[in-house]
């Protein structure tokens, strides 16, 4: 561009410029709260603003999902210590049926007690948290098993068996097992699908029919399948604890991940007020002296001198 | 013996001396603020006197002395070619913020964000049909952000394109006006000083949309050289530049828009002679900078890259794993399209595939061992993998590097034009020492004009009294 104005006044406009340039960015940086408000800003700062915002999304995200996990695992490792004290309770009533002073009807009826514990089991087989069945394996959408005395354990599969491969990510990148099958429980079979001395629900099918029969020595021998099933179901207690255990752990890194990026992400673009406010009262206190010193310039020329006649 | 009459033919001749100096000053003053005028200086010149021989009666001569000094102007001229390089730079790259934009809303950053999240939440339950819609949701607003910040680009590229057409038609237009005055300056070659300041006015116009040589020639003519190489000017003669597409800087790269080439009136590219002034901004934007970001030439751009890098590293994952809980493993379906026949197209067809549902999503990897999530999870790591999959980097950091570079280019362009219009002011400020008007100056002269033109009407006055005596004294 090419001005009529002399280069004085020019270059008193340009840096006039520059110090209204300052104060807009300093405004921009203030009522934004930022100090990387495009690209230009801070272009080496760029790239770390946008990982760190990933890895704050990340992280968020990732304690979410470590949240959500958690109650799973609580509710699960409750349901199995439920499902533990459940067998002990069914034990006792075994071995109060096995003492010879029990009548036939009193057996019957603490068979019938046996009964109603294998169908709490079932329910507890069947434990459901925000629609997912937490022993259902890889696939659990639906109820796994129903009561069914007629068959051998008591019990009828609803679904196809399942095995739980679902592998949970910490923040940092390892992943862990957090969930077993109710088959892996209390289900337990063997190769040709037949219940194993660790099957609880068969264990309490052949308590009961152990009680209904009145035989004192099937009763003894059903309470000692029932307490292997109960012992194995107990050490199955271990798996959830250290489960909770690692949720637990990394819920507390995701949520120091978050904190701490939150913080870097803050330091890499958040403005400085102070400096800011700083920066403004110079800025704005130059750009009045010059105002003031041009103001001051005298205007004046000879021509102003010469007699008008 | 010199005579009266000839004493008074001398004070008439100053008279008109002194007039024609005050003609000078009055239009000094009076162009005073005009852009481009150079002060003109009157200067008086004793004539011979030689009173023995009474051939020459003395007297004062008046010669008008241009204070034009083409260093000057030149030093002005290179400034302001730089100054119009940086600061179409600064123009140009405005909109290019825009698109990579670091605000936390930035369309592909967030949108990745949220892709790679969304994937991380179908990892704890790949079953789940809401995760899954989630999934979709966050690969189509993906997909859409890539697309709408291909779409921008090429809109600035558009329009960058004509700003070249623009400024080149400015060019040459402004080649046309200063071969006017070339032949103003033929058919008169008195020296004019206003005819000089439109030209001086012109060719700074000029520097700053390219940066030109200026050649004085006889009689004030100038010829003017492109480049220091291409003559745009010579005389009487114009040779107009012409903005053309470079069709063989594209050829194998289809997608890719060509390259803006510049050419003499024969045809021959100059291109490389063009580094300065806002054509040179222009031409650095629209063949290196978009072409580096969006495809062009033979580049294939950054955000074809990312688009494609994305694409092929999510669509290779699913497709090794698996939709099935249990044997026989069924592989799984790509989840992005695009068209692969345009490599520097990719940003623009990226989309989410048409015939993908959320359920035909594959998280699982068949292994052996068989994992539910595996993939899902492996999805959900891809942007944060130490060997990232675009250029060894992850998709948010290569999209980082692209803004970082932007951002360089804006701070640079940005910084150089504020110190140029420092540069420039400077080297006005020294020819307006060397060549402008001085208000003050030219009332001193006035006043110095004024009162020799009172004594030289006095020295006419006392002749005319003396002359007068000698006709009395002649007896009638």
């Amino acid at each position: 561009m090419v001005s009529g104005l002399s280069a004085s006044n020019e270059q008193f406009l340009a840096s006039l410029n520059i110090l209204q340039n300052n104060l807009s960015q300093t405004d921009e940086e203030l009522s934004s709260g930022l100090s990387v408000n495009q690209a230009s800003d801070a272009p080496q700062s760029v790239q770390d603003i946008f990982e760190t915002r990933a890895e704050l999304g990340q992280a968020t995200t990732t304690a979410q999902n470590l949240s959500s996990i958690q109650d799973q695992v609580q509710t699960a490792d409750s349901a199995v210590q439920s499902a533990i004290q459940l067998l002990n309770q069914a034990v006792s009533y075994g071995t109060e049926g096995a003492n010879a002073g029990t009548s036939q009807p009193a057996q019957q009826d603490l068979a019938n007690q046996v009964q109603s514990l294998e169908s709490q089991l079932v329910a507890i087989a069947n434990t459901e948290v925000g629609g997912v069945y937490v022993f259902g394996g890889d696939t659990g959408t639906s109820p796994l098993y129903q009561v069914d005395t007629s068959s051998p354990t008591g019990v009828d599969r609803l679904v196809t068996p399942q095995q739980s491969t679902l592998q949970i990510a910490g923040p940092s990148g390892v992943t862990f097992q957090v969930s077993m099958t109710a088959q892996d429980l209390f289900d337990q079979r063997d190769v040709n699908d037949n219940p194993t001395a660790n099957n609880a629900f068969a264990a309490l099918n052949g308590l009961t029919q152990a009680l209904n029969s009145g035989s004192t020595s099937a009763i003894t021998q059903a309470i000692g399948v029932l307490q292997g099933a109960a012992g194995y179901v107990n050490d199955q207690t271990g798996f959830y604890g250290a489960a909770e255990n690692n949720v637990s752990s990394a819920l507390n890194l995701a949520q120091k991940f978050e904190t701490q990026d939150q913080t870097q992400l803050g330091t890499l673009e958040d403005a400085d007020a102070t400096t800011l406010a700083v920066q403004a009262t110079q800025d704005s206190t130059a750009l009045d002296a010059a105002m003031s010193a041009q103001a001051h310039q005298p205007t004046t020329t000879l021509f102003d001198y010469l007699p008008i006649s | 013996m010199g005579s009266l009459f000839s004493a008074l033919d001398s004070a008439s001749q100053s008279l008109q001396a002194f007039e024609r100096a005050m003609d000078v000053t009055q239009n000094d003053v009076t162009n005073a603020n005009s852009p481009g005028y150079a002060n003109q200086v009157p200067e008086l010149i004793s004539q011979d006197f030689q009173t023995d021989t009474g051939v020459n009666a003395g007297g004062v001569q008046e010669l008008t002395q241009d204070t034009r000094s083409s260093y000057a102007d030149t030093a002005v001229q290179q400034q302001l070619s730089l100054q119009g390089m940086y600061q179409q730079l600064q123009t140009s790259l405005a909109p290019l913020q825009n698109v990579f934009d670091v605000s936390s809303s930035s369309p592909i950053p967030s949108a990745l964000n949220q892709l790679f999240q969304s994937f991380s939440q179908w990892s704890t339950d790949p079953g789940n049909s809401n995760y899954q819609s989630a999934v979709m949701d966050a690969a189509q607003a993906t997909a859409q952000a890539i697309n709408q910040s291909a779409v921008q680009l090429s809109q600035i590229q558009t329009s960058t394109n004509q700003d070249i057409q623009s400024t080149v038609t400015e060019i040459n237009q402004d080649a046309a006006q200063i071969q006017t005055y070339n032949e103003q300056i033929a058919q008169n070659p008195t020296p004019d000083a206003g005819l000089s300041a439109q030209l001086e006015n012109t060719l700074e116009n000029l520097s700053g949309l390219a940066n030109i040589q200026v050649v004085s020639g006889i009689g004030g003519q100038v010829t003017v050289l492109l480049g220091g190489q291409t003559a745009l000017v010579e005389g009487n003669q114009v040779n107009a530049i012409q903005a053309v597409n470079d069709t063989a800087s594209n050829a194998g790269n289809p997608g890719a828009a060509p390259t803006i080439s510049i050419e003499d009136s024969n045809g021959n590219d100059i291109t490389s002679q063009v580094t300065s002034g806002s054509l040179a901004g222009l031409l650095s934007v629209s063949n290196t900078l978009l072409p580096s970001l969006i495809g062009g030439g033979q580049q294939v751009g950054g955000l074809n890259t990312l688009a494609q890098g994305l694409a092929d590293s999510v669509n290779n994952l699913l497709e090794q794993g698996t939709t099935s809980t249990t044997p026989p493993y069924a592989a799984g379906t790509a989840l992005f399209t695009y068209n692969a026949a345009v490599p520097a197209g990719v940003a623009g067809s990226l989309a989410v595939s048409s015939t993908i549902t959320g359920s035909q999503l594959a998280a699982g990897t068949p292994g052996p061992p068989y994992s539910v999530n595996g993939t899902a999870l492996t999805l959900a790591g891809l942007d944060s993998t130490a060997a990232g999959p675009v250029d060894g980097q992850g998709f948010t950091q290569y999209f980082g590097s692209l803004t970082s570079a932007v951002g360089y280019a804006a701070s640079n362009a940005s910084t150089e034009a504020t110190a140029q219009s420092g540069l420039v002011a400077q080297a006005q400020s020294l020819q307006q020492q060397v060549q402008g008007v001085s208000l003050d100056q030219e009332a001193i002269q006035l006043v110095q004009f004024q009162s020799s033109y009172q004594a030289a009407s006095k020295v006419v006055t006392v002749i005319d009294d003396t002359l007068q005596t000698l006709m009395t004294m002649i007896p009638t």
